[in-house]
């Protein structure tokens, strides 16, 4: 075990290497490079003047400051190196739409998907556990039925048809507006009320998974020996149920929601632009749309780290609930 | 019979008689650990073994679960590369050779398996399964001759030939054990590696695959290894019998010698577990119950492998390895009590 | 019990005549219903995707009404903001994900099985490297590292192909290796290698076979995922481009135009989105329990206990955006 938790451990920097090593030569797949790419889409002037911040120079001139602004004049291998130096003293770079720090953009949006991502993991687990369970205490009763197809529909249903509907329902029947964010601290009714939507629109996709692993698991232990056991020693069946049944099958459903936050992400992704909610999500899309490349890189690094410490989480934590688990 | 016909041999021994001989073959397989697969150490499955098979002989391979068997026989058919060890077949040292030198060799030698379930392919047709061979050594020169060698090959094995188009889940395990036996054949080998060729199988079908077995032998001219667990399968078609224990080989000698008078303390006891069918012999006779589980071929125990679950253990067996010692003519033993 | 649930598969595979797989497809409705629905929806989608003008009464790119005109019987769903008729768009639409969807998992599936074959039966660093580059992308959501190729490269339709088929190689080939991994180990497989067969032999004839049942299970249960993927992302304007009648843009499109026409423009894309993924979540649920019983659960792979079980469940899971 112990090792096991150290392996996996050394893994990470090792993980988190690879994804940097990954998009950072994505990015240099483009033909030519993103400034040729930048000058095409956009004329050299206005790209120029927003990065470099200067005004007045010719056409080729702007490209070639562009270029020695980013460094990329030099040999790639240089360039990993001084990006990932940076990346480690925690500069990230600016903006190439508004010259602001990287890390400010983040620091600035984080609240809000936060939030908005402990709040759907909440309400998924209130959601789906609950549901799951009851769904197996009464196997094929109408009940069972009606959350099998609620957990199917939010398996299948993608969240922004979810998201665009209960949108368009609300302003239709309410005339409701989507609301701007504002920050817990400052206004925390508000905050509430504003997020509460998309917080449950970011639950009940998340919630499709857990509900059906909880019924699946919960009938596969019920079938097992050791609970035919317990009822042939006449214990009730609420209490085989609950007790025995319930701990055994809620081991898999931890480990599901522990790793349910790549769904969380990318929900929030999707709700964040439906909403207008301002997050970290919202922000990625809207750097994808401007080729904000500075601020796609440091996001989509963000959130691979972020999946890889809650993964190794899961991972420690699960083999600390079940110490029958062994590593190879 | 066979028994009786391979004893008549016994006297005119000589190295031109040995179709297959295996020479301290060493099978070890890694325990890793850690971060870099740092090997902490070793799984002995098969350690030190040489044995010879003489042509047209049947050699039964017994011991236990995990005594490193169809170890013995993966190495001997090149399917997994032994650590250790020589194995010489028809006078050529057949781990030395490349893989495509080796190929004329492939054909000489062929494997039967145990579960008749898992050992056909279960997607395609009996009849190409059985084919195969002759596609891959082009051994068939025209389709005619490629569906003429297979019917032959079914009937050989006591299978109607129209069967050929059928795919294995319609056939029964005996069957199977049929069909697998087939395909072994089609290249016309000399010598076969059969492993457990009957534990799958009903007691009353078993009976059927073994005279199969003979009959093919004496048909063809084979030369098998056979593995058993089952003592009483061993008796029935083995003309020298090899046991193992833990990679290493307990008592090597003619299956007549040794059921009449077993001389390893292994041997007896494994022997002991058969039943005798004179009921009263049976309640006469002292029953020695092997006690324990087979230690891991990881950590063997020291000296005497055995020695942990031996009734006559001294002190002594702790130290050093017993080496094979031919304690009666053509009897070879591993004990320092024999 | 199990050979009752694997009849069909047998039958499936071993039928030659029109009756036998008649009969095969008859058994699996009856066994199967939910997976029966899930395939005629699949083939209602498939068959709008294939013959888009026989059921459209429009030229979905033509504006032949007022803008925002209510439904009526010669515009069954009414027009969009320039006048275009949405009955017509959302058949259309029909054809582009499917396309997709379909092309992108096919392609992932190939490449995925091809690479699992390979590093699975040679093992050693090259499986090595490609775990660990497996690892890496897997750590991204799907919809995140979509987003990102498709900046890298441009959006077109090419390349909306290539990005899903991407994003979908690692998880497919983690699943098909644990496959191939234990069909390696099958007495078949050394029995062939015993006959003398070359390894491409063995990769043809002995193992494939054994994974085209993972390959069908796989590919209907991701087809949805896949058309999830290309609907979110050309709905969040990445994807396909703005005015292409694709069910993400119809969506997108009627959200923003919801003051001036209701719901009226939403739903209809939204219902054919979650019909089409539905059925092909069906088939594939079915598929799986039919094809190969070992892979039930919530999921392919989904009841093992292990630690490789939390694996297992980001390879099913992953690449949901929803
Ligand atoms: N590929 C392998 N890697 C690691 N260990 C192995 C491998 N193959 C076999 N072993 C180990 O080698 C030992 C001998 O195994 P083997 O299968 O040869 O025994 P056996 O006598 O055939 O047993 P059985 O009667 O159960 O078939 C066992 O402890 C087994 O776990
Ligand atoms: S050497 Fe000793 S332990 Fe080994 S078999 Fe003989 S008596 Fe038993
Ligand atoms: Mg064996």
């Amino acid at each position: 075990m112990g090792t096991y938790v150290l392996r996996r451990l050394m893994l990470v920097p090792l993980t988190l290497f690879l994804i940097s090593l990954l998009f950072f030569f994505m990015l240099r797949t483009i033909p030519g490079d993103f400034v040729d790419f930048l000058f095409a889409e956009e004329g050299g002037s206005g790209i120029g003047q927003r990065i470099t911040g200067q005004t007045g120079s010719a056409e080729e001139e702007w490209e070639r400051l562009v270029r020695e602004r980013y460094g990329l004049a030099d040999p790639i291998h240089v360039q990993y190196v001084r990006w990932t130096s940076h990346l480690a003293t925690g500069d990230l770079g600016n903006s190439y739409v508004n010259q602001k720090p990287v890390v400010d953009v983040i620091r600035e949006r984080l609240p809000a998907t936060v939030q908005l991502g402990i709040m759907g993991l909440i309400g998924s687990v209130l959601l789906g556990v609950p549901l799951g369970i009851v769904s197996a205490r009464f196997p094929e009763s109408k009940l069972d039925n009606l959350v099998r197809v609620l957990s199917l529909g939010g398996l299948t249903t993608p969240a922004f048809v979810i998201a665009a509907v209960i949108v368009v329902v609300l302003s239709t029947q309410f005339y409701w507006v989507t609301p701007d964010f504002v920050p817990f601290w400052e206004d925390p009714v508000t905050n509430l009320s504003n997020i509460a939507i998309p917080a449950a629109v970011v639950s009940f996709t998340a919630a499709a998974p857990i509900m059906r692993l909880t019924r699946s698991q919960m009938l596969e232990v019920l079938g097992q020996d050791y609970i035919r056991t317990a009822r042939a020693k006449g214990l009730a069946e609420g209490s085989v149920f609950y007790k025995h049944a319930l701990r055994n099958a809620l081991l898999p459903v931890i480990t599901l929601i522990g790793l349910s936050l790549d769904r969380l992400i990318a929900g929030s992704v999707i709700v964040e632009v439906v909403f207008g909610v301002n997050g970290i999500g919202a922000a990625l899309v809207n750097a994808a749309e401007t080729r904000d490349f500075p601020v796609l890189q440091a996001i989509t690094l963000l959130i691979g780290a972020a999946v890889l410490f809650a993964n190794l989480l899961v991972d420690i934590t699960y083999g600390w609930i079940d110490p029958r688990i062994r590593y190879d | 019979m066979t028994t009786e016909r391979a004893e008549n041999m016994e006297g005119a021994r000589t190295a031109q008689d040995d179709l297959v001989q295996v020479k301290d073959l060493q099978m070890y397989f890694p325990i890793t650990a850690g971060l870099f697969r740092r090997r902490v150490g070793d799984i002995k499955a098969v350690d030190g073994i040489s044995l010879n098979i003489k042509r047209g002989q049947t050699l039964a391979i017994v011991g236990e679960s995990g005594s490193g068997k169809t170890t013995l026989g993966r190495a001997i058919l090149r399917l997994a590369k032994p650590t250790g060890g020589e194995i010489w077949f028809d006078g050529v040292n057949i781990l030395r050779l490349s893989g495509r030198q080796f190929m004329p060799y492939r054909q000489r030698m062929q494997v039967i398996f145990q579960d008749p379930y898992s050992s056909l392919h279960p997607r395609m047709t009996v009849g190409s399964f059985v084919g195969e061979p002759l596609v891959v050594h082009r051994l068939a020169a025209s389709k005619v001759e490629y569906r003429r060698r297979v019917a032959e090959l079914f009937r050989s094995v006591g299978l109607d030939p129209a069967m050929t188009g059928r795919y294995p889940h319609e056939f029964s395990g005996g069957q199977r054990q049929r069909i697998g036996i087939a395909r072994a054949l089609a290249m016309q080998p000399e010598f076969i590696v059969a492993d457990e060729p009957v534990s799958a199988l009903d007691v009353s079908v078993q009976a059927q695959i073994l005279n199969l077995l003979a009959d093919l032998q004496d048909q063809f001219g084979l030369t098998y290894m056979v593995i058993a667990h089952d003592l009483s399968v061993v008796r029935h078609i083995a003309s020298r019998v090899v046991v193992m224990y833990l990679g290493k080989v307990m008592e090597i000698s003619s299956a007549k010698e040794l059921f009449d008078d077993p001389l390893h303390p292994y041997t007896q006891a494994l022997m002991s577990a058969v039943p005798i069918p004179d009921p009263r012999v049976e309640r006469a006779r002292q029953r020695q119950i092997l006690v324990g589980d087979i230690p891991s071929p990881a950590n063997p125990p020291s000296g005497c492998v055995f020695h942990t679950r031996c009734p006559i253990a001294i002190d002594e067996c702790r130290g050093e390895a017993p080496a094979l010692r031919e304690t009666k003519p053509g009897h070879w033993t591993a004990c320092i009590r024999v | 019990m199990d050979r009752v649930i694997e009849q069909p598969l047998e039958a499936a595979f071993v039928a030659r005549l029109p009756r036998e797989w008649a009969r095969a497809v008859w058994r699996f409705a009856r066994l199967k219903p939910l997976g029966a629905l899930g395939a005629v929806l699949i083939l209602i989608a498939v068959v709008a995707a294939a013959f888009p003008y026989v059921f459209a009464t429009h030229d979905p790119a033509r504006i032949v009404a007022a803008p925002f005109t209510e439904p009526s019987a010669e515009h069954l769903l009414g027009a969009d903001y320039a006048g275009r008729d949405l009955w017509s768009r959302t058949i259309w639409g029909a054809r582009l994900s499917i396309m997709v969807g379909v092309l992108a998992v096919f392609a992932a599936i190939t490449v995925a099985t091809f690479l699992a074959i390979v590093t699975a039966y040679y093992g050693g660093l090259v499986d090595l490297l490609f775990q660990r580059v497996v690892d890496t992308m897997m750590t991204i959501p799907g919809l995140v590292l979509a987003l990102f190729v498709l900046v890298v490269l441009g959006s077109s339709l090419n390349t909306l192909i290539f990005t899903i088929a991407i994003i979908f190689v690692p998880p497919q080939l983690r699943t098909m290796r644990s496959v191939v991994l234990s069909i390696k180990e099958m007495p078949y497989v050394d029995s062939a290698r015993a006959i003398g067969a070359s390894t491409l032999r063995i990769f043809a004839r002995y193992i494939f076979p054994q994974l085209i049942a993972l390959y069908l299970i796989l590919g209907s249960l991701i087809i949805g995922t896949a058309i999830i993927i290309e609907t979110s992302l050309t709905f969040l304007g990445l994807g396909l481009p703005g005015d292409v009648p694709s069910w993400g843009n119809l969506v997108s499109r009627g959200v923003r135009d919801v003051f001036n026409a209701g719901y009226r423009l939403t739903i209809p894309p939204a219902i054919a989105i979650g019909a089409a993924v539905f059925g092909f979540n069906l088939l594939g649920d079915a598929l799986r329990d039919v094809l190969d019983p070992r892979l039930r659960g919530s999921g392919v792979g989904l009841t093992g206990r292990s630690a490789r079980f939390a694996e297992q469940i980001q390879s099913a899971e992953r690449g949901r955006p929803s």
